[in-house]
């Protein structure tokens, strides 16, 4: 740990730096009626430069939530809309020959720009879904023999339907996993709901204005890498991550046969960087337990894979997170 | 059972049909000094047998040394009903100037009745003549199997005798049950010396006697005194969740320090002073813990003040009291 860091400078930093949250909230707030877990979670991937996964059935404003961030802010936004027979090309681009120039001329694909929106992305089978691996991991697209670095930031948030609805293909593990955190967007409340109509009846729909340019955003992401994270509360990261894989040595025996698999160490730092990210929302220059708990159900419920078993019990891994939150110590 | 024919011959002489008397009487005048036999007895072990039973025809020749014998060619049967097993090679033994030929041939037959072996012809040669010689017919009588039309009782099984690897395992599972059963008994046993097996680790002292105890060791560590403001504060906050652990019955260890000021004040209801100093506490205990604050000494005995406080106000016994005094 770096001792020489102080936190009051860095709370009094956060403080000024982070006045644009409360703007690009507002300006959300002004487009989207409730969904304020989503809010917040769109923006911890925006400053941690991770991949956000929005699931929820349709009509719950996952497409309009990404479209406000993305007019929010002075950046290039593509829209791809995954539908069966989409292809790796149509996502990344291709090789395309020139009769005048007698040459292949690369053309890129949607895929290069600041923000991605993947709508609907388990409409397309895996091997366009994969196509965005390299994107998410390495930042970067290979076509034919060149290799082209995407500009910063570079963030994919993706919507998917439940996987039960019909039509609809899984994500692969390992793309799965290259999304920071997985969002469940649930039904909006009664009187959230009433706005809402009241708003549709009337025609009034206000639109976001941009607020932000990029610098600002790679600024504060830098500014989120310095939060300081005490080894403590590192040591309570990994007990949660990995009560994941060895529930049996956390008092958890009862889900040994239930997970088959546990959080990757992709789990471990971005639980972090998300713990991070939610201190500098709250405006807070050090991470305490309670940020960890906030983000890791949504860094967590994708990365725990569940057994046969699991499924036949009705066990999902949001009731394993529960357990493991109540078991693990807090520090 | 035996059929045995000595033949007499004077020279040429033989007593086949096909020679006429003649010519019999004629040689045997010539030759009656050289006169000699050849001995041919044929024998069955037995006459009777059951029905594919084995049985044996012995044939023995007696024959001059000079005198060449022709055993007749025996084929797969003897007639059409007894058949031929094995037919052994002929044993000869001298015996003074004779020769003895012993043969023996495995018979059976698979059909029941009564039958006749036919004669066995056997050609006779010297340097001077030949003849044949034939055995006489034996007859043997093939009986079947009765049949028993009783009807009997499935045979019930057979007892085998048990051996000791067959038992083995069970006397292992057996030894292993018991032993299972003696350390069930002897925990129990203990547990119970201790107290109720299924008792809960809650310990014998009240939950603020344990909390002042403990406030008073880390008082007497002087912790903040030498700078260590993390352990002090971590011990600190320790004692007091572990007190709502044991006073609340929340899971405190495992709660945040706002779910634990929110799972208290659901369970206590507290004053509004008290209140605020808990979470003073708790705050300063964060930041200090994952922020390296370092509070002044005027916080740090404050703040283990609060925690006496703290425990003093909502411990058991005064709510008792207090009770008491409102009757």
């Amino acid at each position: 740990m770096n001792d020489t860091v102080n936190i009051k400078e860095l709370n009094e930093k956060i403080e000024k730096e982070s006045a644009f949250v409360d703007m690009i909230t507002m300006e959300i707030n002004k487009v989207i009626i409730g969904q304020k877990h989503l809010i917040d979670s769109l923006l911890i991937g925006l400053l941690t430069d991770g991949h956000v996964l929005l699931e929820g059935v349709p009509g719950l404003a996952k497409t309009l939530a990404v479209n406000t961030l993305a007019t929010t802010i002075d950046a290039k936004f593509s829209r791809i809309q995954f539908t069966p027979d989409l292809l790796p090309a149509d996502l990344i681009g291709t090789m395309i020959y020139s009769q005048k120039k007698e040459q292949f001329e690369v053309k890129k694909g949607p895929v290069f720009a600041n923000f991605i929106l993947a709508d609907e992305i388990n409409r397309s089978p895996a091997k366009v879904q994969s196509a965005l691996l390299e994107a998410m991991q390495e930042k970067q697209i290979t076509i034919g023999e060149n290799t082209y670095k995407l500009e910063r930031p570079f963030m994919v948030l993706a919507t998917q339907n439940p996987i039960e609805q019909e039509g609809t293909y899984p994500l692969p593990e390992a793309q799965v996993d290259r999304f920071m955190l997985k969002v469940i967007i649930d039904y909006p409340s009664r009187d959230e709901e009433q706005l809402i109509v009241r708003e549709n009846i009337a025609q009034v729909f206000p639109t976001a204005q941009t607020i932000l340019k990029t610098e600002n955003i790679l600024k504060a992401s830098n500014i989120v890498k310095e939060v300081y994270l005490d080894e403590k509360i590192e040591r309570y990261i990994l007990d949660i991550v990995f009560a994941t894989r060895y529930p049996e040595k956390h008092n958890l025996a009862k889900y040994t046969n239930m997970i088959q698999y546990g959080g990757s160490p992709r789990a471990s730092i971005y639980l972090a960087m998300g713990s991070k990210a939610f201190a500098f929302i709250k405006r807070r220059g050090y991470v305490i337990p309670e940020d960890v708990r906030a983000v890791c159900y949504d860094v967590m419920r994708h990365r725990i894979g569940l057994t046969y078993e699991a499924e036949a019990e009705n066990i999902t891994t949001v009731d394993i997170i529960t357990d493991i939150l109540n078991i693990v110590e807090v520090p | 059972m035996a059929a045995e024919k000595k033949i007499w011959y004077e020279v040429f002489a033989k007593r086949s049909s096909r020679l006429t008397l003649a010519l019999l009487l004629s040689v045997m005048g010539s030759l009656s000094a050289n006169s000699q036999f050849v001995e041919l007895r044929t024998e069955l072990d037995t006459n009777q047998i059951l029905i594919g039973e084995q049985f044996h025809l012995d044939i023995d020749i007696l024959q001059p040394a000079g005198v060449s014998i022709l055993f007749p060619l025996i084929k797969d049967t003897l007639t059409g009903k007894v058949e031929v097993l094995q037919v052994y090679p002929p044993d000869t033994l001298k015996e003074n100037d004779n020769l003895k030929i012993h043969q023996r041939i495995r018979l059976t037959s698979f059909d029941s009745g009564f039958y006749e072996i036919p004669p066995l012809k056997f050609y006779i040669r010297s340097d001077q003549w030949e003849d044949s010689l034939e055995s006489n017919p034996i007859y043997l009588l093939v009986h079947s199997v009765a049949v028993d039309s009783t009807i009997y009782d499935v045979k019930a099984p057979i007892h085998m005798p048990v051996s000791f690897l067959e038992i083995f395992p069970f006397v292992m599972g057996g030894l292993v049950l018991v032993a299972a059963i003696f350390v069930l008994v002897w925990y129990l046993r203990k547990r119970k010396k201790k107290g109720s097996a299924f008792a809960s680790d809650r310990p014998q002292d009240p939950a603020h006697v344990i909390a002042l105890r403990e406030l008073d060791e880390l008082k007497e560590q002087k912790l903040w005194q030498r700078s260590e403001f993390k352990p002090y504060y971590t011990k600190l906050t320790e004692i007091i969740r572990r007190y709502m652990e044991r006073r609340y019955s929340i899971p405190a260890m495992e709660m945040t320090s706002y779910e634990i000021l929110d799972a208290w004040k659901m369970n206590e209801r507290p004053e509004e002073d008290l209140s605020g100093k808990l979470n003073r506490l708790i705050n300063l205990a964060d930041l200090v813990k994952f922020a390296k604050e370092k509070p002044i000494a005027s916080d740090n005995e404050e703040n283990l003040d609060r925690a006496y406080e703290f425990v003093k106000k909502t411990m058991w016994v005064q709510k008792i009291e207090e009770a008491e005094d409102d009757e």
